[in-house]
């Protein structure tokens, strides 16, 4: 499909395509209501508080006052509806703002100030400097003699180098005036979200030209959101407006990621399902039963003969009703609440703000921070995440001499500024090529110092370090480069360039001396894009040699090149590249192969070695996180030797003697599945060893990995705890996270590029560098921080603390809810099975959403250990990893508290409210207070740290209580009118509060103390040294753990069947570590039966990709 | 000319700073998490003093509650059976349903020790479900308290009207709870001396100020249809029907007592005295038990030994825990935040 714009033509596209009216909203006001609670009963768990609450609709089975469940439950859904509209409010403000800016348009020929909005595919608009652009534009106009123009894409890539824009050749040198009257056609592809391409063409209809076609591609372009810098003004022809436009189509929103925490919750909030319809169903018949046996007799119920159709019904009805508290409503709520909480905490970080560039953290995704404790692999990108990626140029080897050798730093090789100044001619070209062989825009600031605008670091050093070596690159004008050498200035102009993909791996010009008018073609690129199209001939051992060296000695290198073109050689290719460069179709393939006629032949220069220093702390933090137990893949572009000496110097792999890396290579499919076999069968034998065995594979043998032995790479993947994986590309590193995650690991991405968008979007956790090579990824990032070191705190502090809190809440909240429904339950024992409620409607409802709320929320501030403590013994996030702390079984621990507690309760109510004290109400309410003053205390057990808030909550919402039940009692209308005043006047209400406290907490002290005392896990053990004040002895190096063996036996672990995992029955106790790494239940196997059905067609994937 | 090969990033980075400084977060205690905090841990002593403490507040306490319980003097009389004529002994259920049987029944009671007025006079029933579903919920407490609400008896059904005259009239007070009143009467001799049960005050007062009006009375009460239990004065309103009141206060448990009245004069020790049972409600039928029971009372309510041998076994079980845990830490000490139980590296081959 293509769209036709018919340039400055009012009338012709009006009606065919969107005006520039801009729309991010979710919603209008007419359909908020419908769309926001569709999208909201979607969720299972809205679905049954919503079936729970019409069921109470029907008064014969309500236990209570419909309200009690329609109250809360409207809230949460009136909290949600006004969260998102109140977001949607605010796009609706940020959409208005920006369609009602003023924008000079041509219209009729004559320019007048219309609001955005109104902008039509067509309109010729004008941007003056420092103008944000209103919609996608092709350029026909620029203030600049050569049709220039700059912009900043800042908001679109995240990049905040300036672009360089330029107007196609078909309207260059048009008068300023006629461009009001241009009339013309551009044939464009229908709207796409790619913002690296624009394969289009434009024809001008007479009297301005004649009607050839001129190409157009990106560069011609001016995309929405840019801003207009460094030039007077531009025009351009609208081409895509409102939501059609690149930014408009890329904006999408992303798939919400799960937790593993959330999927637990939701596990175990099935098997509380499960148990509730079982506890229905029991008592449902005993009900029925009981009715027909007994109720029959008692003649004050008065039960009629024969009931309805659905009299069997309506007692299981009534307990599903009693019984649907089992589900706390709340629960969703505080987790939501809590989780932006500490997505709020990692944006205060005071100490994770890179001071270099005042950035601080920001966690763009606030779901997921309980995961960040559960990381198990993190896989990095190299360059710009583990190092500095702030290029210098260090060492060259020109024409097989060596500079920079002995001192490090070639700009200070005495023998290099000797050729330089002898004017060597191969010295000579040499800078050349590095001053100019590039994409680097040089601007004079005031002060007269040169300023060079670059979109890769690596040609920044090349251009910093020419013009230290008295090559100076000082000013571009349009095709024109002037570099001063030596006081002399010569020009050259630019004919074509030939732009660097990753494909490619290099960049070419093709100039003009306009000293001798010689055509030239410099090339830069990577060695084996380079070396292979030498010319005939030459001798290139000096310079793989040269490449080898310096990338053993971590350093980035380039080769350069060049050839002298003859003139009919450069018009017959030109010819060429230009079809080529205006095909529509495939351009970039089309355009890559005419490259490569001209791209051989080559005169090779020489090498360059840029080093790219790595980040600091970023050894201490591999250390730490791989104490904690994290695995370490670095993913890379980079060559093999360079990614080893990195990983060599920031601890990522151990040298020889500790450490032992095995490489799988290979030409051939058969080759790499011979070296894949052989490392397996290695790294087999050495898992029992304590050695620090890792694998390096590049993107070649990777490939047939990936596609052919899946399997084995699979089981690799599993043994292998460090990995480098060298020249991968952007799809390889997601397909990577991919496996590590089909083998249900947590894997965290952290990248800092453009190439690690995938990866980062692929991985359960995705943190983006916030670097210099712009903005991109932490765009796409779950997490952005500033500097690679920050990880460590991000996952230690923040990511453990997120942990133990949500496990502590979420089932404090099950443990809560369960307490009530458990009292229910027994009392329906002694109140004939009928579905009697002892607790009245405002008990029930207040104490879900006020009694048992607040207290637990401050739960966030908790810390059962200090940051330091937690820093300095990093092994400690094991309990994290493993689930340890919210698992089946730690489950059922709170599950058996609740019962217990509600028996304790009970009893006691019973017993002490007998005779003539056993009135209703009172028994309620002192059952009632019984669990309040029990969950208090619980939580108070459960704190580690009291800080003031959790004081005020625990304890303040005791009297909370009492003061809300004060007022009810005040009330006369209420059921529960002076009740509680009566009671607090009893003695023996106080007595039996105090008993019910006592004989439910006392048991859980001795319990908790024994534990800690004898059988302390190593929290406990560390909290012990932490706050007695004593030293906390860190016990050395920690050797690398063997693998279980469970893991190990990875040829029963077929792709199909993920990971064994281990129920933990004694979570706590378990003194090693990598014991048991896993703890998802049997038991609770609910709805991972679901999981399960999907297993044929997930395998399926694996193996297709 | 620049020399220094970082001016350009150099000088960007400083304009983005300049920029940015605004993001940087404001620091706060609270934001960094850092609010002091108290951190307490479980020690040796402070569990054990926890324990001590527990068992020295509750076993006085205990003891208190349980001699204050015992000094309770109560007279518990169960005369369901008792009050059954011999020959209708096998039909119990028949003779309380014949409205021309003799349902007085005399029986002599003797007091064992001085019961102080006031003396307490109970009703006591067994296994009689007050607190089932369909019962508790059936009333209206709205009609009970204005005159206006007479209709408002939605919640009453079965007991909600009556037909009279083909109209169906709403019955004050509706509902089975109010139906089924308790109606077996007491009267109490002591030397031949009818003593005074005063049936004023018995119920709560916030019930009869509030819950029940003073200007409403009982309308169409049973008089027609199946009868249930007690019947009321129409012409006294339901504020001053206390035996209601008392009623609708229904309990928790299957078995209860609601206080029929109080004996304002001392019994002493060896009376004896001799109670007149009207035996009219019919508990036979569902193998429900009847008791008259005078109590006195003291600062915890009428007997009630649980809440003494809880308080004491808590406090016992206290005393236990830390006399354990104190030999515990005595023969068994054992290092908190010992170091050496930190070796992350200790690798039980068994496990697992």
């Amino acid at each position: 499909m293509k769209r036709y714009v018919y340039i400055n033509d009012d009338e012709s596209s009006h009606d065919l395509y969107c005006d520039n009216r801009i729309s991010n909203r979710k919603y209008t006001v007419l359909n908020f209501i419908p769309k926001n609670l569709w999208e909201q009963f979607s969720r299972f768990m809205n679905q049954y508080f919503l079936l729970i609450a019409c069921l109470q609709l029907w008064s014969l089975i309500t236990p209570v006052n419909p309200a009690s469940t329609w109250g809360p439950l409207i809230f949460i859904f009136a909290v949600s509806a006004t969260k998102e509209a109140w977001d949607d409010y605010h796009r609706y403000l940020s959409d208005k703002k920006a369609n009602e800016k003023e924008v000079w348009v041509v219209k009729n020929g004559i320019k007048k100030l219309i609001q955005a909005q109104d902008i039509h595919v067509g309109n010729i608009v004008w941007l003056r400097e420092n103008d944000e652009v209103p919609c996608d534009l092709v350029l026909i106009g620029s203030s600049d003699p050569q049709g220039l123009c700059y912009i900043e894409t800042a908001a679109m890539d995240g990049e905040t180098d300036l672009k360089t824009r330029v107007i196609p050749s078909a309207c260059m040198g048009i008068d300023v005036e006629l461009l009001h009257k241009i009339k013309g056609v551009i044939e464009c592809p229908t709207p796409d979200k790619d913002i690296r391409r624009f394969d289009a063409n434009m024809r001008l209809f007479p009297p301005f030209i004649d009607n050839d076609i001129c190409p157009l591609t990106i560069k011609n372009t001016v995309l929405q959101s840019c801003y207009l810098r460094n030039t007077e003004w531009a025009c351009g022809v609208a081409v895509y407006t409102g939501n059609e436009t690149k930014l408009g189509m890329s904006r999408g929103i992303p798939e919400p990621k799960l937790t593993a925490m959330d999927a637990m919750i939701d596990k175990l909030t099935g098997a509380i399902f499960v148990f509730q319809i079982v506890v229905v169903m029991v008592l449902g018949i005993a009900g029925n039963v009981w009715k027909d046996t007994e109720a029959k007799k008692q003649w004050y119920v008065l039960y009629p003969d024969k009931g309805p159709w659905y009299e069997l019904l309506i007692i299981p009805l009534r307990f599903e009703l009693l019984c649907s508290i089992m589900i706390p409503i709340s629960i969703k709520v505080s987790l939501d609440l809590v989780k932006g909480l500490y997505a709020k905490f990692i944006d205060w970080d005071d100490q994770m703000v890179d001071l270099e560039t005042s950035t601080p953290s920001n966690a763009t995704n606030t779901a997921i921070s309980e995961d960040l404790g559960q990381v198990e692999y993190i896989l990095t990108d190299k360059t710009g995440t583990l190092t500095e990626n702030k290029m210098i140029f260090r060492r060259c080897c020109i024409s097989g001499i060596f500079y920079g050798n002995e001192n490090g730093d070639a700009l200070k090789d005495v023998e290099l500024l000797h050729a330089v100044s002898s004017g060597s001619p191969d010295v000579v070209q040499f800078l050349t090529i590095m001053a100019i062989c590039n994409t680097v825009i040089p601007t004079q600031s005031k002060t007269g110092d040169i300023l060079y605008k670059a979109q890769s670091q690596d040609e920044d050093a090349l251009v910093q370090a020419a013009a230290r070596l008295h090559m100076v690159f000082f000013n571009k004008s349009g095709n024109i480069l002037e570099v001063k050498f030596n006081n002399l200035i010569l020009q050259y102009e630019v004919l074509e360039t030939l732009e660097f993909t990753s494909d490619r791996k290099r960049m070419s010009l093709v100039l003009k001396d306009c000293q001798n008018g010689k055509i030239l073609l410099l090339s830069k690129g990577a060695d084996e894009a380079i070396l292979p199209y030498a010319r005939t001939g030459q001798q290139t051992r000096n310079f793989v040699e040269a490449v080898e060296q310096y990338a053993h000695l971590g350093l980035r290198t380039l080769c350069l090149a060049w050839r002298e073109l003859r003139e009919d050689e450069y018009r017959e290719w030109s010819l060429m590249f230009k079809e080529a460069n205006s095909t529509l179709v495939d351009r970039e393939w089309r355009v890559a192969e005419v490259c490569q006629r001209i791209e051989h032949n080559l005169e090779v220069l020489g090498v360059t070695a840029i080093e790219d220093r790595l980040q600091d702390g970023v050894p201490e933090t591999i250390e730490t996180l791989r104490k904690a137990g994290i695995n370490f893949w670095m993913l890379t572009g980079d060559k093999q030797n360079t990614a080893i000496q990195i990983a060599l110097s920031c601890n990522f792999i151990s040298p020889e003697p500790k450490g032992q890396l095995l490489s799988i290579d290979g030409k051939t499919e058969d080759e790499v599945r011979r070296s894949l076999e052989r490392v397996l069968l290695t790294m087999r034998i050495t898992t029992s060893e304590p050695k620090d065995v890792a694998f390096v594979i590049d993107g070649w043998a990777l490939d047939f990995a990936l596609n052919h032995y899946r399997k084995a790479f699979t089981e690799l993947a599993i043994l292998s705890r460090t990995a480098i994986c060298c020249r991968v590309t952007p799809s390889q590193k997601a397909q990577l996270v991919q496996i590590l995650k089909s083998c249900d690991y947590r894997t965290l991405a952290i990248g800092d590029g453009g190439n690690d968008v995938r990866m980062i979007q692929q991985a359960d956790i995705g943190v983006g560098i916030s670097g210099r090579e712009g903005l991109q990824a932490a765009r796409a990032a779950d997490y952005s921080i500033g500097k690679f070191r920050f990880l460590k705190r991000l996952i230690l502090v923040h990511g453990r603390y997120s942990y133990n809190r949500t496990a502590f809440l979420s089932q404090y909240s099950f443990y809560k809810s369960l307490l009530i429904c458990f009292i229910q339950i027994f009392f329906s024992f002694i109140s004939g099975v009928s579905g009697t409620s002892l607790f009245n409607s405002v008990s029930l409802m207040a104490y879900n959403v006020f009694y048992t709320s607040v207290p637990v929320l401050v739960s966030v501030l908790d810390k059962d250990l200090s940051e330091e403590t937690v820093i300095q013994h990093p092994q400690i996030l094991f309990y994290c990893q493993a689930g340890r702390l919210l698992n089946p079984s730690t489950f059922a621990g709170w599950f058996g508290r609740s019962l217990f507690h509600a028996i304790v309760v009970f009893l006691i109510s019973i017993h002490a409210y007998a005779y003539d004290k056993s009135e209703m109400e009172e028994v309620s309410m002192v059952a009632l207070s019984g669990c309040i003053w029990l969950q208090a205390f619980v939580v108070a057990m459960e704190t580690n740290s009291f800080t003031i808030l959790q004081h005020l909550a625990i304890w303040g919402n005791l009297a909370g209580f009492y003061a809300i039940n004060w007022i009810f009692s005040a009330l006369p209308a209420s059921g529960m009118y002076t009740i509680m005043f009566r009671l607090c006047r009893q003695p023996s209400y106080w007595i039996s509060i105090f008993l019910m406290t006592a004989a439910g907490m006392t048991p859980i002290l001795a319990i908790k103390y024994f534990r800690f005392t004898y059988r302390p896990s190593k929290i406990n053990t560390l909290q012990q040294a932490e706050r007695l004040g004593g030293p906390i002895v860190s016990l050395g190096t920690i050797e690398p753990q063997p693998r279980p063996l469970i893991e190990k036996d990875v040829s029963t672990l077929s792709i199909t069947q993920p990971k064994i995992r281990n129920p933990v029955y004694e979570p706590l106790l378990s003194d090693s570590p990598n014991a048991t790494r896993r703890s998802a239940g049997t038991p609770f196997d609910f709805f991972q039966s679901q999981s399960r059905s999907s297993l044929p067609n997930y395998s399926r994937n694996c193996k297709d990709n | 000319m620049s020399t220094d090969p970082s001016t350009s990033s150099a000088a960007s980075a400083e304009e983005q700073s300049n920029k940015r400084k605004s993001k940087k977060p404001k620091y706060s205690r609270f934001t960094q998490q850092e609010l002091p905090a108290w951190q307490p841990i479980l020690t040796p002593r402070w569990v054990i003093a926890i324990f001590t403490l527990i068992a020295i507040i509750f076993i006085p306490v205990g003891l208190a509650a349980f001699s204050a319980s015992q000094r309770v003097v109560e007279v518990e009389f169960e005369y369901d059976s008792t009050c059954i004529p011999d020959s209708y002994k096998d039909n119990a259920t028949a003779y309380i349903k014949d409205d021309a049987t003799n349902k007085t029944c005399t029986q002599k009671l003797s007091i064992k020790s001085k019961m102080q007025a006031p003396i307490f006079v109970y009703y006591q029933l067994d296994n009689f479900y007050q607190n089932h579903r369909r019962y508790v919920k059936s009333r209206s407490d709205e009609q009970l308290r204005t005159p206006d609400k007479e209709n408002d008896v939605s919640s009453c059904s079965p007991e909600d009207y009556v037909i009279i005259n083909n109209k169906s009239q709403p019955i004050v007070p509706c509902g089975l709870i109010a139906w089924s009143l308790f109606n077996d009467t007491y009267k109490i001799q002591n030397n031949d001396k009818d003593l005074v049960i005063n049936k004023t005050n018995i119920a709560w007062a916030s019930d009869r100020n509030t819950k029940f009006g003073s200007d409403v009375y009982p309308k169409n009460f049973q008089i027609s249809g199946l009868i249930g239990g007690a019947k009321l004065d129409p012409n006294l309103p339901l504020s001053e029907q206390e035996d209601l009141i008392v009623w609708m206060r229904t309990a928790a448990l299957p078995k209860f007592r609601k206080l029929y009245g109080r004996i304002e004069t001392d019994l002493e020790a060896d009376d004896e005295i001799v109670v007149l049972i009207e035996n009219n409600y019919n508990t036979y039928e569902f193998g429900g038990k009847k008791s008259l029971v005078l109590s006195t009372a003291t600062w915890i309510g009428g007997r009630n030994n649980f809440l003494g041998i809880a308080y004491v076994v808590i406090g016992s079980i206290s005393l236990l825990l830390a006399l354990g845990f104190l030999l515990l830490y005595l023969l068994k000490p054992r290092p908190l935040g010992d170091p050496s139980y930190l070796s992350w590296n200790k690798n039980p081959g068994g496990l697992r």
